[in-house]
């Protein structure tokens, strides 16, 4: 008979098991079993934690049943994280697997190829297990932390493979292949991240999720773990998570210049674009880095991780040095790519884009795609040029708009708006808005825009960057609402003076001008604009503040107008009428 | 004891997981907890040398270095990973330290877990460890490998967690320890010793070497002892997995339901009355809605054990019992000798592009542009359904088909099916049948992750049936795609095809580790350029026919032909078999050179049909170069690939 | 000598090859007193500037151009693996603030393949190896390197973890190891193994170095590749050799005698030789031959030859050419599942 010997009940209580299973035949000396008691105790903790934190995992398929990769659960609603690279060949339907056992349909919703992240949602419940997301800026070296995906697809019955190890480095570079996959500041991990891994999350031992792991040092064996596995840095996609939300293929961004090293080691200015922010605010070939984002530059990696983790549009801190003298400026950071660029390297690669004219869908091949998207997903799926998923942004900005609405602002199409304010010198401004055509009035000035011409052609005042077309937009859209504005989508989310987090902003084009609508995060009350009639000069950025109520509407009180470094206006409002427009 | 349950109180509050504290991870493997662990076993964990035995197996080199085992019985009794004993030695002995060597005996082989039962005769009662069963393993927990390939002496280690409790089809548990050869066949214990698995290299291929390119990658694998059956083993008997003959079709992936596709009349399912059509909802009192769950369920279990599954067919729920075998007959695809066109928007059934000379349709008169809408009663809206129909029928079996010729009375023919084949016959008209494109445009694939140039020549979409794929793996090195595509163009354009050309990553060969990549490509150009899936083909020249068959067989879900130019397959491809579902046929185009090649491939033919494959070879004329590849008779054969 | 007064050592040293030596001033450094914190964020802490990236030839065909190295002494002496990174007439290194210096080799041990590099510094933390730590199998440890050359600048080198797997000799090895070493090493559990990773530390979990992450090695028939280090006991010595100048190279295999013993001197006739590891059966033996007083019989299998198992018919052959004709040597042969040990000798 063969004596396989079975011991006891394996209870995962350090000292109910040592005596259960009668270890040591009691001659394990007291140090040893003391020693055995942390272990277990240990033990004990890491099997909760990793309990706990694997049931927001979950295994990302291609409705077709190929390919696939890794993600991770972060709101109830079933909105997760994962790769880019993962999602790509899936198109915007897919299937997710998690631990429960259960299938679940899944859309897209943002993509942000930069960054190799994509934001997924998971259809089916409200009540989806979820992560929660750690502070990736106090992740340190010899941190425990472990990886949870399904490297090598091997979760045949949706258990995901749970892999333990320590970060060997915080604040690493990566280079992007081409402008896409750029892991900046990112960790790194000796836990095993194999292929398969990919958009998975990697927790720290408190079970909190720090990144998303993306990418490993392959290049020794060929595509199998040699103990080198990378993970996005949480923080970087906490930036980015109310753009990825949009629905649109988000930007990574520039800061229209490029830093080396030079013999001494200093990192400075090597390169720099005359239309930049960055040399409008001052910075010039040759300066030094000396801090970027709050954080000391002494690496032109340092830089890079920097830069590397805002959305095209943030807004940064800047200190560079030049002859021994310091200077602290803010710079508006440019996109990486056109629109046209990313929409090429997004799309250009899948299957919408082939070459030729398509065939009519015939039964057959209709058939052979048995992929047939069920209806529950399809009503969450908008094409559309430029977006991961239309449909999401239409949602956030009717979300928006109708929050925004409930303040007791909106008028109607045909108003005419009459503003009296005086300037801190008292000096009297009268401004006159309507979408028949508006003017101005200060001191002994005045101007009337004249709507057959480009608004771009007609800044008022000339200082101001465009104070006057830039009421008449806001006007615009106050009264005809984003629908009928133009072409108006949900940006995401961008920091504005004055408010906690960020500012929700909407952002549209009326014929050549470009506007940034900011709404508060809180109660979508609109907080400010800024209006470019060309997009190589400094914005007139308008603030709202202190809204009143002037003939039963809401309005700001005080208008504050800023364009680049020099002009600066603050509006007492003393009144506003509302009348019926007559042309 | 009030200390002690003061920890026990306090462990269960973390076990329930409310907000834990940082740990710092020394303690949770002290050394001394370690080390005392290890103790434990050593007495149990034996080294294995052998003597004698092949120096490569499956095209790649195996060590002749010692090896490791794991006593499982008082009476000598030791098992082991086949990978350790995959040489085939002519003597195998054990040692528990450096100066006890004993011969030892092969008893049984357990093909499922790819473990081995070894006997020795040491006189005296050998120690045998404790083990803990699946039931009482969590992920996470602490556990440590064991083996002796270093010295027989003192064991080498390594530690870890267990990453999974369920892995390859319910045959493992997983861990993130360092699993390689220098401890497949040793034990992988907790933190006190007991042992949870024996170590072995495994993945969802199954081989003696298969897994073994994962060692020490963070994903390694150990058996259950208590799964492994050593009783039977013991009495010298061989365990195989189970097999049940049914077949899903899986294009839906885990989406894909439980309903059978195909369980041919010579299979246990098939014979215990199963059909295709029926709906699995049980089996073994455990319920399941997806296909993968079957495999899921009948992964862990062996050839002879009984399964009882309760099916639905026609809204009612029955039951039916069989015994799972450890070997099927290949499954033989039956022909009506018809190649199926595009159904029209307006008219259902499957059109007759092509006929196959002297076919049974073709001799029922059956002719190019008839409409065939129903076989046997049951009526087929297009060429797909046919397809599955034709998998539920045998050879020889007599059929009837309802055909339309041009827009007269349906009438009906009734013949018996002959075997698929996959011979490259010329049809009635020369003229492709696929219909030709225009203009041909090049567009680069690129596969994240992955290194590999890959360049694909697209037809537009002119011809109204879909486009078929060819994948052609060239030789190794960088890859001239202007010039190839000089070569493939006109070809693209005549038979409305994609040609798709993949670059080796390494400059002097194709590296078997590369199928994962060219099956990408091949997924995404299915997807991306809008091809048939039944008309996918990949194919290569000399060591890029090596790499194919690799491709072809380890993605049988994809391929649909193999093309072989003046290539045999390669040594990896073991005991392979046509199944229903993913049908895959043949092509060898050979120069006759008179060389072992040549014999090679004679017997690979000779192999594959009798693995049930439709194969064709084509002789070269003597004077041909091996570089010329007849492109012409490749695509050609491709073109008919979906014959039904 | 010891590591105290290292620079002493390297001054005399210098005075003898002045040539190639740059001459330092004996500043007599004393090791930072040795404390074993246990968190180990204060470990990383206090190892880490003791690391040091080094950057020397290389960079073509897929030949890094980078590698780790040790501060072992207060004035910049830099313990690393001795490799084509340093066959470079400009070698770097790197310190953990970022700080670029200029290295001068300062010699290196052909048998263990270590180098020493000198850079100058002064009151640079350091590795002390008198206070070094010891570990056997199962001691945890972490892993200090620049592997794939991740880290640039002042950012720190990678730390993995791991435990060590075993102690074995490199010679001892399964499959034709490329490395001159025989001696003792560590195996690690933890993937070592990599581009940069050589001239890496390894140390126990209070930061004490334990040995020096050897250079890419894997086993030329197991396609496996070695987690090794060399532990720190073996390298004081070799140090010390090459301090003083007296590391040479020695014909690492041993001398084979002038008339050595033969299977036809034994008597005995095996099966032919098909395969690379064709099984050593007995396929004749001579009569009244050694072998056949022994009892050897045809169909015995030759397992052992003087002590060493015979995997291979070439193995029998290549063991008894270092056997002398006119010693005695035995002989283990497998009959049925019985073995038969005999000592045999030419008349």
């Amino acid at each position: 008979m063969m004596g396989i010997r079975q011991c006891g009940s394996a209870a995962f209580a350090g000292a109910a098991f040592m005596i259960a299973s009668g270890v040591f035949q009691g001659v394990a000396s007291g140090q040893l079993a003391g020693d055995l008691l942390a272990a277990r105790q240990a033990e004990a903790r890491r099997i909760a934690v990793i309990e706990q934190a694997s049931r927001a995992s979950c295994s990302v398929f291609a409705a077709s049943g190929q390919g696939g990769g890794s993600g991770v659960v972060i709101s109830a609603d079933g909105l997760a994280l994962t790769n880019y690279h993962v999602v790509k060949p899936c198109g915007m339907y897919m299937h997710c697997s998690m631990p429960d056992g259960q299938l679940y349909d899944a859309v897209l919703v943002g993509l942000d190829p930069t960054g190799d992240v994509a934001l997924i949602k998971l259809l089916g419940r409200d009540d989806f297990p979820t992560a929660t997301l750690g502070d990736s800026d106090q992740v340190r070296v010899g941190d425990n932390c472990f990886a949870v995906g399904n490297p090598f697809l091997l979760a045949t019955n949706f258990e995901p493979t749970v892999t333990w190890g320590i970060v060997s480095g915080v604040h690493r570079y990566q280079y992007p292949a081409g402008t896409l996959l750029e892991y900046a500041d990112c960790l790194q991990t000796d836990a095993a991240i194999n292929p398969g891994n990919s958009g998975g999350p990697l927790f720290n031992d408190r079970g909190e999720l720090i990144g998303i792991n993306g990418r490993a040092s392959f290049e020794k064996r060929g595509r199998v773990n040699v103990g080198v596995g990378y993970a996005i840095s949480i923080n970087q996609i906490k930036l980015f998570l109310d753009h990825l939300s949009s629905g649109r293929i988000v930007d990574h961004a520039t800061l229209g210049a490029t830093v080396g090293t030079d013999h001494q080691g200093r990192v400075i200015v090597d390169n720099i674009l005359q239309t930049s922010d960055a040399y409008r605010r001052g910075l010039r070939y040759g300066d030094e880095m000396v801090s970027f984002g709050g954080r000391s530059i002494r690496t032109v990696n340092q830089f890079k991780n920097v830069l590397g983790i805002y959305p095209k549009g943030w807004r940064l801190p800047l200190e560079y040095r030049r002859d021994g003298k310091t200077t602290q400026i803010e710079v508006r950071l440019a996109g990486v790519h056109s629109a046209q660029q990313l929409i090429e390297l997004v799309e250009g690669r899948q299957g919408d884009s082939m070459p030729g004219p398509r065939r009519p869908p015939q039964p057959d091949s209709s058939k052979s795609e048995k992929s047939t998207i069920p209806a529950a997903a399809k009503k969450l799926i908008e094409k559309k040029s430029g977006f991961a998923n239309y449909y999401f942004n239409r949602i956030r900005v009717s979300e928006i708009w109708e929050r925004y609405a409930a303040q007791g602002v909106a008028g109607n199409a045909d108003q005419k708006w009459r503003v009296e304010a005086r300037l801190a010198d008292q000096t009297p401004v009268t401004i006159v808005l309507s979408q028949t055509g508006s003017g101005m009035q200060w001191g002994e000035q005045a101007a009337v825009l004249d709507l057959d011409l480009d608004l771009s052609e007609q800044v008022i005042p000339l200082e101001s960057g465009g104070l006057l077309p830039a009421l008449h937009l806001w006007q615009r859209l106050v009264t005809l609402g984003p629908a009928r504005f133009g072409d108006v989508y949900y940006l995401g989310g961008l920091p504005w003076n004055g408010v906690a987090g960020n500012a929700h902003v909407l952002t549209g084009t009326f014929n050549v001008v470009q506007m940034q609508f900011m709404f508060d995060p809180v109660d979508s009350q609109m907080i400010g604009l800024e209006m470019w009639t060309d997009p190589h000069r400094d914005p007139c950025v308008i603030h709202f503040d202190n809204y009143r109520s002037f003939a039963g509407t809401m309005f700001p009180s005080v208008i504050r107008v800023q364009n680049g470094d020099q002009f600066q206006w603050e509006l007492f409002v003393d009144d506003v009428t509302l009348a019926q427009d007559d042309p | 004891m009030v200390s002690l349950r003061l920890i026990v109180v306090f462990t269960v509050a973390c076990v329930a997981g409310r907000d834990l504290p940082a740990q710092t991870d020394a303690d949770s493997w002290a050394e001394s907890v370690v080390q005392r662990a290890v103790e434990r076993v050593t007495a149990s964990v034996v080294q294995i040398e052998t003597v004698g035995g092949l120096d490569r197996i499956e095209g790649r080199q195996v060590a002749a270095g010692p090896t490791t085992g794991l006593v499982v019985s008082e009476d000598g009794y030791v098992v082991t990973s086949s990978f350790n004993l995959s040489q085939q030695p002519a003597a195998v002995f054990v040692k528990w330290n450096a100066n006890s060597r004993y011969p030892a005996e092969i008893v049984a082989r357990n093909h499922s877990r790819q473990v081995v039962l070894l006997k020795v005769e040491t006189g005296r009662a050998t120690p045998v460890p404790s083990f803990l069963p699946r039931a009482e393993l969590r992920v996470g927990q602490s556990v440590i490998a064991v083996g002796k390939a270093f010295d027989a002496d003192s064991p080498n280690l390594s530690t870890g967690i267990l990453s999974a409790t369920n892995r390859i089809w319910g045959k493992a548990i997983q861990t993130d320890a360092k699993i390689s050869p220098h401890n497949f066949g040793g034990p992988l214990l907790d933190l006190e010793g007991n042992v949870l698995g024996l170590l072995v290299p495994l993945s969802p291929q199954q081989s003696d070497v298969a897994g073994s390119d994962w060692y020490d990658s963070g994903i390694g694998f150990a058996v259950p002892l208590d799964e492994l059956r050593l009783d039977q083993l013991s009495r010298g008997q061989d365990l195989h997995a189970g097999l049940s003959g049914i077949e899903f079709r899986q294009d839906r992936g885990y989406a894909s339901p439980a309903i059978v596709a195909a369980c041919p009349i010579n299979s246990p399912a098939g014979q215990a009355g199963l059909k295709p059509g029926d709906n699995i909802i049980r089996i073994n009192q455990a319920s399941l809605q997806r296909a993968t769950q079957v495999r899921q369920i009948l992964g862990p279990l062996y050839a002879g054990d009984e399964v009882e599954v309760v099916y639905q067919r026609d809204g009612k729920a029955a039951e039916l019992k069989f015994q799972l075998v450890a070997a099927m007959p290949p499954f033989r695809h039956a022909m009506m000798g018809i190649v199926p066109g595009v159904t029209s928007e307006d008219k259902a059934g499957v059109v007759v592009r092509g006929l196959i000379p002297d076919s049974p349709a073709a001799r029922a008169d059956i002719r190019l542009g008839d409409r065939v809408i129903e076989i046997n009663g049951a009526a087929v809206a297009n060429s797909l359904e046919l397809a599955e129909r034709m998998i539920t029928l045998a050879i020889s079996e007599s059929v009837t088909v309802k055909f339309v010729r041009q827009d007269d009375q349906p009438r009906d023919v009734t013949f018996e099916l002959a075997p698929l084949h996959a011979e490259a016959v010329e049809l009635e008209s020369d003229e492709t049948l696929a219909g030709a494109a225009t203009e041909v445009k090049l567009t680069e694939i690129k596969i994240p992750e992955q290194p590999n140039r890959c360049f694909a020549f697209v037809p537009s979409q002119s011809a109204e049936l879909p486009r078929g794929a060819l994948l052609w793996l060239g030789p190794p090195g960088k890859l001239d795609e202007v010039a190839s595509g000089k070569r493939w163009q006109p070809l693209c354009e005549k038979y409305n095809l994609v040609v798709i050309l993949p670059e080796s990553r390494n400059p002097t060969a194709w590296d078997s580790s590369e199928a994962d990549f060219v099956a990408r490509v091949v997924q995404q150009s299915v997807r991306q350029f809008d091809v048939d899936p039944r008309r996918v083909a990949v194919g290569g020249s000399v060591s890029g026919g090596v790499m194919a068959s690799i491709v072809a067989m380890n993605y049988r879900d994809l391929i649909r032909g193999l093309v072989l130019h003046n290539s045999a397959m390669s040594e990896r491809i073991k005991d392979v078999k046509s199944t229903a579902v993913d049908r895959l046929m043949v092509l060898f185009v050979v120069n006759k050179s008179e060389t072992a090649r040549d014999r090679r491939i004679e017997r690979h033919v000779q192999q594959l049909s009798n693995s049930g494959f439709p194969v064709h070879l084509i002789n070269q004329p003597a004077a041909t170069s091996d570089s010329e590849i007849p492109r012409q008779r490749i695509v050609h054969w491709l073109d008919i690939i979906d014959r039904l | 000598m010891r590591f105290a007064n290292t620079s002493q050592a390297i001054y005399f040293f210098a005075i003898g090859l002045a040539s190639w030596l740059v001459p330092v001033p004996p500043t007599l450094v004393q090791p930072a007193v040795a404390q074993s914190p246990n968190d180990i964020h204060q470990v990383l802490q206090s190892v880490q500037p003791k690391m040091v990236k080094i950057f020397g030839a290389g960079g073509l065909n897929r030949l890094e151009a980078y590698q780790t190295g040790c501060l072992i002494s207060g004035d910049g002496l830099i313990l690393t693996s001795w490799s084509y990174v340093l066959d470079s007439d400009d070698v770097a290194v790197m310190l953990s603030d970022g700080r670029r210096l200029v290295a001068e080799l300062v010699g290196f041990h052909p048998q263990l393949e270590i180098a020493l590099l000198k850079i100058d510094v002064a009151e640079q933390p350091f590795f002390d190896l008198d206070a070094a730590g010891s570990a056997n199998s199962g001691t945890r440890v972490l892993v200090f390197s620049n592997l794939y050359g991740i880290a640039t600048g002042n950012e720190a080198v990678s730390v993995q973890r791991g435990v060590v797997a075993a102690k074995t000799k490199l010679a001892a090895r399964r499959g034709a190891m490329e490395t001159a070493y025989q001696g003792p090493v560590w195996i690690l559990d933890a993937i070592t193994s990599n581009p940069g990773s050589a001239g890496g530390a390894v140390t126990d979990r209070h930061g004490q170095l334990i040995g020096l992450v050897g250079k890419e090695l894997r086993s030329s028939q197991s396609n496996v590749w070695l987690n090794y280090a060399i532990p720190v006991s073996e390298l004081g010595p070799a140090i010390d050799e090459v301090l003083t100048g007296s590391a040479r190279s020695r014909p690492a295999t041993l001398v084979t005698p002038d008339e050595p013993m033969s299977l036809e001197l034994l008597g005995i006739v095996l099966v032919p030789n098909v395969l690379a590891r064709t099984p050593p059966f007995i396929d004749q033996i001579a009569p009244d031959s050694p072998a056949a007083r022994a009892g050897f019989r045809p169909d015995d299998l030759i397992i052992e030859v003087a002590g060493a198992l015979t995997p291979s018919r070439n193995e029998v052959t290549r063991r008894l050419e270092n056997v002398d004709r006119d010693s005695a040597v035995t002989i283990t042969v497998q009959r049925g599942q019985q073995f038969i040990k005999q000592t045999l000798r030419v008349n």
